[in-house]
Protein backbone atom coordinates (compact mmCIF):
# COMPACT_ATOMS: atom_id res chain seq x y z
CA UNK A 1 0.00 0.00 0.00
CA UNK A 2 2.78 2.37 0.99
CA UNK A 3 4.29 1.83 -2.24
CA UNK A 4 1.55 2.29 -4.52
CA UNK A 5 0.43 5.85 -2.45
CA UNK A 6 3.99 6.49 -2.70
CA UNK A 7 3.89 6.36 -6.66
CA UNK A 8 0.37 8.39 -6.69
CA UNK A 9 2.82 10.91 -4.69
CA UNK A 10 5.55 11.09 -7.46
CA UNK A 11 3.11 11.28 -10.37
CA UNK A 12 1.21 14.36 -8.91
CA UNK A 13 4.32 16.26 -8.23
CA UNK A 14 5.60 14.89 -11.81
CA UNK A 15 2.93 16.86 -13.20
CA UNK A 16 3.27 19.47 -11.31
CA UNK A 17 5.45 21.78 -14.15
CA UNK A 18 2.48 20.84 -16.35
CA UNK A 19 -0.06 21.84 -14.11
CA UNK A 20 1.81 24.99 -13.33
CA UNK A 21 1.41 25.91 -16.93
CA UNK A 22 -2.54 26.01 -16.07
CA UNK A 23 -1.82 28.45 -13.61
CA UNK A 24 -5.43 29.56 -12.91
CA UNK A 25 -5.64 28.82 -9.12
CA UNK A 26 -9.17 30.64 -9.40
CA UNK A 27 -11.12 28.42 -11.34
CA UNK A 28 -13.74 26.06 -9.78
CA UNK A 29 -12.90 22.65 -8.03
CA UNK A 30 -15.61 20.06 -8.78
CA UNK A 31 -14.59 16.10 -8.40
CA UNK A 32 -10.92 15.11 -7.21
CA UNK A 33 -9.43 11.86 -7.30
CA UNK A 34 -6.43 11.71 -4.61
CA UNK A 35 -4.52 9.72 -1.90
CA UNK A 36 -4.13 10.20 1.77
CA UNK A 37 -1.30 8.96 3.55
CA UNK A 38 -0.17 8.48 6.82
CA UNK A 39 3.18 8.49 8.17
CA UNK A 40 2.76 9.00 12.06
CA UNK A 41 -0.38 7.44 13.27
CA UNK A 42 -0.18 6.48 17.38
CA UNK A 43 -4.03 5.54 17.91
CA UNK A 44 -3.81 1.78 18.23
CA UNK A 45 -0.92 -0.22 17.18
CA UNK A 46 -3.48 -2.91 15.46
CA UNK A 47 -4.66 -0.11 13.42
CA UNK A 48 -1.86 1.65 12.42
CA UNK A 49 -1.30 2.69 9.46
CA UNK A 50 -4.52 1.60 7.85
CA UNK A 51 -6.53 3.93 9.94
CA UNK A 52 -5.01 6.71 7.88
CA UNK A 53 -4.42 5.70 4.80
CA UNK A 54 -6.83 5.51 1.95
CA UNK A 55 -7.95 6.51 -1.88
CA UNK A 56 -10.25 9.57 -1.81
CA UNK A 57 -12.61 11.52 -3.30
CA UNK A 58 -13.23 14.77 -3.16
CA UNK A 59 -16.13 16.91 -3.81
CA UNK A 60 -16.45 20.52 -3.86
CA UNK A 61 -20.18 21.82 -2.91
CA UNK A 62 -18.56 25.01 -2.76
CA UNK A 63 -15.38 26.98 -2.85
CA UNK A 64 -14.99 26.51 0.71
CA UNK A 65 -17.15 23.54 1.51
CA UNK A 66 -15.94 19.66 0.71
CA UNK A 67 -17.05 16.67 0.93
CA UNK A 68 -14.92 13.19 1.27
CA UNK A 69 -15.15 9.44 0.97
CA UNK A 70 -12.43 7.37 1.08
CA UNK A 71 -11.66 3.50 1.42
CA UNK A 72 -8.50 1.51 1.02
CA UNK A 73 -8.96 -2.65 0.73
CA UNK A 74 -5.83 -5.00 0.86
CA UNK A 75 -5.47 -8.48 0.66
CA UNK A 76 -3.54 -11.07 2.25
CA UNK A 77 0.03 -11.47 0.56
CA UNK A 78 2.51 -14.04 1.10
CA UNK A 79 5.22 -11.75 2.03
CA UNK A 80 3.03 -9.79 4.07
CA UNK A 81 1.93 -10.64 7.77
CA UNK A 82 -1.54 -12.50 6.89
CA UNK A 83 -3.25 -9.37 8.27
CA UNK A 84 -6.23 -8.08 5.35
CA UNK A 85 -8.23 -4.61 6.13
CA UNK A 86 -11.16 -2.93 4.51
CA UNK A 87 -11.48 0.71 5.41
CA UNK A 88 -14.12 3.25 4.34
CA UNK A 89 -13.95 6.86 5.05
CA UNK A 90 -16.60 9.82 4.99
CA UNK A 91 -15.61 13.42 6.21
CA UNK A 92 -16.38 17.46 5.74
CA UNK A 93 -13.81 19.78 5.19
CA UNK A 94 -13.96 23.34 5.58
CA UNK A 95 -11.52 25.67 3.87
CA UNK A 96 -10.77 29.27 5.73
CA UNK A 97 -9.59 31.24 2.40
CA UNK A 98 -11.44 31.08 -0.99
CA UNK A 99 -9.09 30.80 -3.92
CA UNK A 100 -5.17 31.28 -2.76
CA UNK A 101 -2.40 29.13 -3.26
CA UNK A 102 -1.61 28.11 0.32
CA UNK A 103 -5.02 27.55 2.19
CA UNK A 104 -5.69 26.12 5.86
CA UNK A 105 -8.83 24.18 6.42
CA UNK A 106 -10.08 21.79 9.26
CA UNK A 107 -11.64 18.53 8.70
CA UNK A 108 -13.56 15.90 10.29
CA UNK A 109 -13.62 12.56 9.48
CA UNK A 110 -15.59 9.01 10.21
CA UNK A 111 -13.53 6.29 9.33
CA UNK A 112 -14.79 2.63 9.69
CA UNK A 113 -12.23 -0.29 9.52
CA UNK A 114 -11.86 -3.85 9.67
CA UNK A 115 -9.00 -5.89 10.34
CA UNK A 116 -8.33 -9.66 9.84
CA UNK A 117 -5.84 -11.74 11.06
CA UNK A 118 -4.93 -15.87 10.24
CA UNK A 119 -3.07 -17.53 12.29
CA UNK A 120 -2.32 -20.84 13.65
CA UNK A 121 -1.64 -22.29 16.88
CA UNK A 122 1.42 -24.54 16.28
CA UNK A 123 -0.26 -27.66 17.99
CA UNK A 124 -0.64 -30.73 16.22
CA UNK A 125 -3.00 -30.99 14.37
CA UNK A 126 -3.04 -27.32 13.85
CA UNK A 127 -5.95 -24.88 15.25
CA UNK A 128 -6.27 -22.05 12.29
CA UNK A 129 -7.69 -19.05 13.90
CA UNK A 130 -8.95 -15.78 12.46
CA UNK A 131 -9.13 -12.67 14.68
CA UNK A 132 -11.51 -9.54 13.39
CA UNK A 133 -10.87 -6.15 14.48
CA UNK A 134 -13.55 -3.74 13.82
CA UNK A 135 -12.93 -0.09 14.56
CA UNK A 136 -15.06 3.23 14.68
CA UNK A 137 -13.09 6.44 14.56
CA UNK A 138 -13.50 10.06 14.57
CA UNK A 139 -10.94 12.55 13.43
CA UNK A 140 -10.94 16.02 13.45
CA UNK A 141 -7.94 17.39 11.63
CA UNK A 142 -5.94 20.91 10.44
CA UNK A 143 -4.25 21.13 7.60
CA UNK A 144 -2.73 23.10 4.85
CA UNK A 145 -3.37 22.80 0.91
CA UNK A 146 -0.91 23.73 -1.33
CA UNK A 147 -2.66 24.26 -4.83
CA UNK A 148 -0.28 24.22 -7.78
CA UNK A 149 -2.96 24.53 -9.82
CA UNK A 150 -6.69 24.21 -10.21
CA UNK A 151 -6.02 20.56 -10.86
CA UNK A 152 -3.54 19.62 -8.65
CA UNK A 153 -3.29 20.31 -4.24
CA UNK A 154 -1.07 18.47 -2.00
CA UNK A 155 -1.81 18.62 1.28
CA UNK A 156 -0.04 18.11 5.25
CA UNK A 157 -3.11 17.49 7.74
CA UNK A 158 -2.07 16.98 11.70
CA UNK A 159 -5.18 15.73 13.40
CA UNK A 160 -6.28 14.01 16.85
CA UNK A 161 -8.13 11.26 16.22
CA UNK A 162 -10.10 8.68 19.23
CA UNK A 163 -10.86 4.76 18.38
CA UNK A 164 -13.54 2.58 19.54
CA UNK A 165 -12.73 -0.80 18.81
CA UNK A 166 -14.10 -4.02 18.91
CA UNK A 167 -12.10 -6.95 19.04
CA UNK A 168 -13.76 -10.76 17.91
CA UNK A 169 -11.11 -13.50 18.90
CA UNK A 170 -10.58 -16.41 17.30
CA UNK A 171 -12.86 -19.76 17.52
CA UNK A 172 -11.26 -23.10 16.93
CA UNK A 173 -11.72 -24.84 13.57
CA UNK A 174 -13.56 -26.80 12.76
CA UNK A 175 -16.79 -26.10 14.71
CA UNK A 176 -16.78 -26.84 18.47
CA UNK A 177 -18.97 -28.87 20.30
CA UNK A 178 -21.16 -28.24 22.90
CA UNK A 179 -19.33 -27.44 25.53
CA UNK A 180 -17.00 -25.16 23.21
CA UNK A 181 -19.91 -24.09 21.02
CA UNK A 182 -20.28 -20.13 22.47
CA UNK A 183 -18.49 -17.81 20.65
CA UNK A 184 -15.72 -16.15 23.06
CA UNK A 185 -16.26 -13.07 24.68
CA UNK A 186 -15.86 -9.98 22.36
CA UNK A 187 -13.30 -7.20 23.83
CA UNK A 188 -14.25 -3.61 23.55
CA UNK A 189 -11.84 -0.83 23.75
CA UNK A 190 -10.57 2.73 22.97
CA UNK A 191 -7.81 4.56 21.99
CA UNK A 192 -7.08 7.80 21.44
CA UNK A 193 -4.16 9.31 19.49
CA UNK A 194 -2.61 11.72 17.03
CA UNK A 195 -2.26 11.54 12.90
CA UNK A 196 0.04 12.72 10.24
CA UNK A 197 -1.51 12.83 6.91
CA UNK A 198 0.17 13.65 3.57
CA UNK A 199 -2.12 14.07 0.38
CA UNK A 200 -2.78 14.63 -3.15
CA UNK A 201 -5.48 15.30 -5.19
CA UNK A 202 -6.06 15.83 -8.92
CA UNK A 203 -9.00 17.66 -9.73
CA UNK A 204 -9.88 16.21 -13.75
CA UNK A 205 -13.08 17.67 -13.51
CA UNK A 206 -13.28 21.57 -12.74
CA UNK A 207 -16.73 22.82 -12.52
CA UNK A 208 -17.38 25.62 -15.46
CA UNK A 209 -19.54 28.41 -14.43
CA UNK A 210 -19.58 27.70 -11.00
CA UNK A 211 -17.24 30.63 -10.18
CA UNK A 212 -15.76 32.92 -12.71
CA UNK A 213 -12.56 33.22 -13.29
CA UNK A 214 -11.02 37.06 -11.99
CA UNK B 1 35.01 -24.48 23.97
CA UNK B 2 32.30 -23.24 25.00
CA UNK B 3 31.82 -20.24 22.84
CA UNK B 4 28.39 -18.98 21.89
CA UNK B 5 28.24 -19.23 18.27
CA UNK B 6 31.24 -21.32 17.44
CA UNK B 7 30.98 -22.83 14.29
CA UNK B 8 29.93 -26.45 14.56
CA UNK B 9 27.85 -26.85 11.30
CA UNK B 10 25.86 -23.39 12.10
CA UNK B 11 25.79 -20.81 10.03
CA UNK B 12 26.74 -17.15 11.32
CA UNK B 13 23.52 -14.73 11.14
CA UNK B 14 22.91 -11.65 9.11
CA UNK B 15 21.35 -8.44 9.15
CA UNK B 16 17.88 -9.51 7.71
CA UNK B 17 15.43 -7.08 5.97
CA UNK B 18 12.62 -8.94 6.40
CA UNK B 19 10.99 -12.25 6.38
CA UNK B 20 11.71 -15.47 6.26
CA UNK B 21 14.02 -14.12 9.12
CA UNK B 22 17.51 -15.98 9.32
CA UNK B 23 17.64 -18.89 11.62
CA UNK B 24 18.91 -22.37 11.15
CA UNK B 25 17.32 -25.71 12.43
CA UNK B 26 18.33 -28.63 12.85
CA UNK B 27 17.75 -32.13 14.69
CA UNK B 28 18.80 -32.50 17.86
CA UNK B 29 21.97 -34.10 17.65
CA UNK B 30 21.62 -36.67 20.05
CA UNK B 31 20.24 -40.19 20.14
CA UNK B 32 18.67 -41.07 22.51
CA UNK B 33 17.72 -37.68 24.06
CA UNK B 34 19.35 -38.61 27.78
CA UNK B 35 21.34 -35.88 27.79
CA UNK B 36 21.15 -32.62 29.12
CA UNK B 37 19.05 -30.58 28.35
CA UNK B 38 17.27 -32.46 25.71
CA UNK B 39 16.47 -35.26 28.20
CA UNK B 40 14.25 -32.08 29.82
CA UNK B 41 12.17 -31.63 26.54
CA UNK B 42 9.55 -33.88 25.62
CA UNK B 43 6.38 -34.23 23.91
CA UNK B 44 3.11 -33.67 25.23
CA UNK B 45 -0.16 -35.63 24.43
CA UNK B 46 -3.54 -34.42 25.38
CA UNK B 47 -7.53 -34.16 24.47
CA UNK B 48 -8.93 -31.35 23.62
CA UNK B 49 -12.74 -31.98 25.22
CA UNK B 50 -15.34 -31.79 22.04
CA UNK B 51 -12.31 -31.90 19.71
CA UNK B 52 -9.86 -34.48 19.52
CA UNK B 53 -6.21 -35.87 20.46
CA UNK B 54 -3.52 -33.42 20.14
CA UNK B 55 0.07 -33.07 20.72
CA UNK B 56 2.27 -30.22 21.53
CA UNK B 57 5.88 -29.65 23.06
CA UNK B 58 7.06 -28.93 26.78
CA UNK B 59 9.89 -28.82 29.26
CA UNK B 60 10.50 -29.63 32.42
CA UNK B 61 11.84 -25.83 34.39
CA UNK B 62 13.31 -25.33 37.33
CA UNK B 63 11.12 -24.93 41.19
CA UNK B 64 11.43 -25.43 44.46
CA UNK B 65 14.21 -28.06 45.89
CA UNK B 66 11.89 -30.71 47.14
CA UNK B 67 8.94 -30.01 44.64
CA UNK B 68 10.59 -30.67 40.82
CA UNK B 69 7.30 -31.76 39.16
CA UNK B 70 6.83 -28.25 36.77
CA UNK B 71 6.36 -28.51 33.20
CA UNK B 72 5.95 -25.36 31.11
CA UNK B 73 4.63 -25.40 27.97
CA UNK B 74 2.20 -22.77 26.14
CA UNK B 75 -1.07 -22.06 27.23
CA UNK B 76 -2.98 -23.87 24.41
CA UNK B 77 -2.02 -26.69 25.05
CA UNK B 78 -3.55 -27.07 28.23
CA UNK B 79 -6.36 -24.74 28.48
CA UNK B 80 -8.90 -23.65 25.40
CA UNK B 81 -10.42 -20.38 26.52
CA UNK B 82 -14.24 -20.04 25.63
CA UNK B 83 -17.10 -18.18 26.37
CA UNK B 84 -18.53 -20.30 29.07
CA UNK B 85 -15.01 -20.39 30.72
CA UNK B 86 -11.57 -22.35 30.38
CA UNK B 87 -11.77 -25.73 28.96
CA UNK B 88 -9.45 -27.75 30.82
CA UNK B 89 -7.68 -30.24 28.77
CA UNK B 90 -7.92 -33.92 29.56
CA UNK B 91 -5.46 -36.80 29.20
CA UNK B 92 -2.23 -35.22 29.68
CA UNK B 93 0.25 -36.95 29.21
CA UNK B 94 4.43 -35.67 29.07
CA UNK B 95 6.95 -37.65 27.65
CA UNK B 96 10.46 -36.24 27.92
CA UNK B 97 12.94 -37.18 25.79
CA UNK B 98 11.00 -38.92 23.51
CA UNK B 99 12.60 -40.60 20.11
CA UNK B 100 11.38 -42.44 16.85
CA UNK B 101 8.61 -43.87 19.26
CA UNK B 102 11.13 -44.86 22.28
CA UNK B 103 10.17 -43.33 25.50
CA UNK B 104 13.69 -43.64 27.43
CA UNK B 105 12.93 -41.91 30.69
CA UNK B 106 9.05 -42.81 31.43
CA UNK B 107 5.65 -40.70 30.92
CA UNK B 108 4.34 -38.10 33.80
CA UNK B 109 0.41 -37.10 33.88
CA UNK B 110 -0.29 -33.91 34.59
CA UNK B 111 -1.81 -33.12 38.81
CA UNK B 112 -3.10 -29.79 37.94
CA UNK B 113 -3.01 -27.73 34.68
CA UNK B 114 -2.43 -23.77 35.11
CA UNK B 115 -2.31 -21.00 32.24
CA UNK B 116 -2.92 -17.20 32.84
CA UNK B 117 -6.20 -15.45 32.62
CA UNK B 118 -4.68 -13.51 29.52
CA UNK B 119 -5.17 -16.60 28.15
CA UNK B 120 -7.47 -18.58 29.75
CA UNK B 121 -10.67 -15.92 29.71
CA UNK B 122 -9.47 -13.70 27.12
CA UNK B 123 -7.40 -15.87 24.22
CA UNK B 124 -4.63 -13.39 24.32
CA UNK B 125 -1.79 -14.79 22.51
CA UNK B 126 0.03 -12.10 24.58
CA UNK B 127 -0.59 -14.97 27.44
CA UNK B 128 0.03 -18.07 25.81
CA UNK B 129 1.77 -20.04 28.81
CA UNK B 130 0.63 -22.98 30.64
CA UNK B 131 2.20 -25.00 33.15
CA UNK B 132 1.64 -28.77 34.24
CA UNK B 133 2.08 -30.04 37.68
CA UNK B 134 2.92 -33.44 37.39
CA UNK B 135 1.76 -36.76 39.17
CA UNK B 136 5.01 -38.55 40.51
CA UNK B 137 5.74 -42.18 37.95
CA UNK B 138 6.46 -44.80 39.79
CA UNK B 139 7.62 -42.74 43.10
CA UNK B 140 9.96 -40.36 41.00
CA UNK B 141 10.07 -36.77 40.76
CA UNK B 142 9.71 -35.68 37.16
CA UNK B 143 12.78 -33.00 38.09
CA UNK B 144 14.83 -35.95 39.75
CA UNK B 145 14.98 -37.96 36.35
CA UNK B 146 15.45 -35.29 34.15
CA UNK B 147 16.60 -32.22 35.46
CA UNK B 148 15.63 -29.34 34.52
CA UNK B 149 16.43 -25.97 32.63
CA UNK B 150 16.49 -22.73 34.25
CA UNK B 151 13.91 -20.09 34.58
CA UNK B 152 13.78 -16.37 33.54
CA UNK B 153 12.11 -13.52 33.27
CA UNK B 154 12.12 -9.81 31.84
CA UNK B 155 14.92 -10.56 29.71
CA UNK B 156 15.69 -8.08 26.81
CA UNK B 157 14.27 -8.75 23.42
CA UNK B 158 16.79 -9.75 21.64
CA UNK B 159 18.64 -12.78 22.54
CA UNK B 160 19.85 -15.70 20.66
CA UNK B 161 17.14 -18.27 20.66
CA UNK B 162 17.10 -21.90 20.63
CA UNK B 163 13.32 -23.14 19.30
CA UNK B 164 13.00 -27.03 20.06
CA UNK B 165 10.11 -28.97 19.59
CA UNK B 166 8.48 -31.87 18.18
CA UNK B 167 6.90 -30.58 14.80
CA UNK B 168 4.47 -32.93 13.63
CA UNK B 169 2.69 -31.25 10.75
CA UNK B 170 4.42 -31.89 7.15
CA UNK B 171 6.75 -32.30 6.49
CA UNK B 172 7.94 -33.15 10.36
CA UNK B 173 6.54 -36.51 11.75
CA UNK B 174 6.59 -35.62 15.35
CA UNK B 175 8.99 -38.37 16.56
CA UNK B 176 11.98 -35.85 16.65
CA UNK B 177 13.13 -32.84 18.54
CA UNK B 178 14.55 -29.70 16.26
CA UNK B 179 16.29 -26.70 17.18
CA UNK B 180 16.01 -23.49 15.42
CA UNK B 181 19.05 -20.78 16.49
CA UNK B 182 17.87 -17.38 15.68
CA UNK B 183 18.34 -14.36 16.95
CA UNK B 184 15.08 -12.02 17.57
CA UNK B 185 13.38 -10.74 14.54
CA UNK B 186 10.81 -8.52 15.76
CA UNK B 187 7.84 -7.91 18.14
CA UNK B 188 4.03 -8.46 17.08
CA UNK B 189 1.42 -7.00 18.97
CA UNK B 190 -1.51 -9.81 18.67
CA UNK B 191 -5.20 -8.68 19.71
CA UNK B 192 -6.17 -5.66 21.62
CA UNK B 193 -6.09 -6.57 25.00
CA UNK B 194 -3.16 -5.09 26.53
CA UNK B 195 0.59 -6.92 27.51
CA UNK B 196 3.64 -6.82 26.43
CA UNK B 197 4.31 -7.77 22.88
CA UNK B 198 5.20 -11.38 21.57
CA UNK B 199 8.34 -12.28 20.37
CA UNK B 200 9.03 -13.30 16.59
CA UNK B 201 12.01 -15.82 15.10
CA UNK B 202 12.69 -17.23 11.77
CA UNK B 203 11.82 -20.85 12.36
CA UNK B 204 9.42 -23.50 10.19
CA UNK B 205 8.50 -25.73 12.60
CA UNK B 206 5.17 -26.95 11.90
CA UNK B 207 2.57 -27.98 14.13
CA UNK B 208 3.18 -30.14 17.86
CA UNK B 209 6.35 -27.95 18.09
CA UNK B 210 3.80 -25.27 20.28
CA UNK B 211 4.74 -25.33 23.86
CA UNK B 212 8.40 -26.11 23.08
CA UNK B 213 11.16 -24.20 25.21
CA UNK B 214 12.87 -20.92 23.77
CA UNK B 215 16.05 -21.62 25.38
CA UNK B 216 18.81 -19.16 25.98
CA UNK B 217 22.32 -20.01 26.86
CA UNK B 218 22.78 -23.07 25.03
CA UNK B 219 25.44 -23.25 22.12
CA UNK B 220 27.37 -25.99 20.13
CA UNK B 221 29.85 -27.97 21.75
CA UNK B 222 31.85 -29.44 19.80
CA UNK B 223 32.22 -33.33 20.48
CA UNK B 224 36.00 -33.81 21.23
CA UNK B 225 35.67 -31.30 23.90
CA UNK B 226 33.40 -33.33 25.97
CA UNK B 227 34.13 -36.91 26.66
CA UNK B 228 30.28 -37.62 27.13
CA UNK B 229 29.52 -37.27 23.60
CA UNK B 230 31.97 -38.59 21.57
CA UNK B 231 30.48 -39.95 18.75
CA UNK B 232 28.54 -36.90 17.66
CA UNK B 233 30.30 -34.10 15.65
CA UNK B 234 28.65 -31.23 18.25
CA UNK B 235 26.10 -31.09 20.42
CA UNK B 236 23.75 -28.35 22.12
CA UNK B 237 25.88 -28.23 25.37
CA UNK B 238 25.32 -26.11 28.75
CA UNK B 239 25.92 -25.66 32.53
CA UNK B 240 22.44 -24.40 32.55
CA UNK B 241 19.60 -23.76 30.02
CA UNK B 242 17.08 -20.79 30.65
CA UNK B 243 13.70 -20.94 29.16
CA UNK B 244 12.67 -17.99 27.85
CA UNK B 245 9.64 -18.52 25.76
CA UNK B 246 7.65 -21.02 24.14
CA UNK B 247 6.88 -21.61 20.47
CA UNK B 248 2.96 -20.50 19.94
CA UNK B 249 1.96 -19.37 17.44
CA UNK B 250 2.78 -18.08 13.45
CA UNK B 251 0.56 -16.31 10.76
CA UNK B 252 -0.86 -18.66 8.14
CA UNK B 253 1.23 -16.55 5.16
CA UNK B 254 4.85 -16.83 6.70
CA UNK B 255 5.59 -20.55 7.64
CA UNK B 256 9.06 -19.36 8.54
CA UNK B 257 8.19 -17.12 11.47
CA UNK B 258 6.96 -17.90 14.78
CA UNK B 259 5.95 -16.22 18.07
CA UNK B 260 6.62 -16.35 21.58
CA UNK B 261 4.41 -14.75 24.40
CA UNK B 262 6.97 -12.74 26.38
CA UNK B 263 7.95 -13.83 29.48
CA UNK B 264 7.71 -10.80 32.11
CA UNK B 265 5.88 -9.85 35.94
CA UNK B 266 3.41 -7.56 34.45
CA UNK B 267 1.71 -10.40 31.99
CA UNK B 268 1.70 -12.74 34.55
CA UNK B 269 4.31 -15.16 33.27
CA UNK B 270 6.70 -14.86 36.40
CA UNK B 271 3.49 -15.36 38.50
CA UNK B 272 2.61 -18.35 37.30
CA UNK B 273 6.11 -19.79 37.49
CA UNK B 274 6.10 -18.65 40.96
CA UNK B 275 3.04 -19.87 41.87
CA UNK B 276 3.72 -23.53 40.50
CA UNK B 277 7.51 -23.64 41.55
CA UNK B 278 5.95 -24.19 44.89
CA UNK B 279 2.88 -26.59 44.12
CA UNK B 280 3.25 -30.24 45.68
CA UNK B 281 -0.07 -31.93 45.77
Amino acid sequence: MKRALASLFIVGWAIVGWAQDKGDLSASRGLGLGGRFSPVVSVASDLDPALGSAIILQYWVSNQIGLELGGWASIFQPEDSSRSFTSISGGLLLKFFDNIALDLYVVGRVISLQIVKKYELLSQPGLPQESRTFALAAEAAAGIEWSWSPHVTTNFEFGIAYAQILEKPPQLEPIPQTSLSSPKLDVSSSSFGVMLHLGVSFYLLPQIGKRTAD
Amino acid sequence: MNQPGASAGLAPLHHWSGPPWPYNRFQMPLNPYTLYPARTIGKLFFTIPGEGDFVCSAAVVTSANNVRRIVWTAGHCVVTPTASGPVWHTNVVFVPARRDGVNPLGSWTAAELWSINGWAINGSLRYDMGAIVTNLNAGQRIGNVTGSLGFIWNAQYQQDYHSIGYPQGTPFNGERQHVCTAGEARQDLPGSIAGPATNGIGCDATGGTSGGPWVTRLYPQRAPDNPLFPNYAFYMGCVTCYVNGVNSYRYVSQPRELFSPYCGTANGCFGLWDTVRNRDP
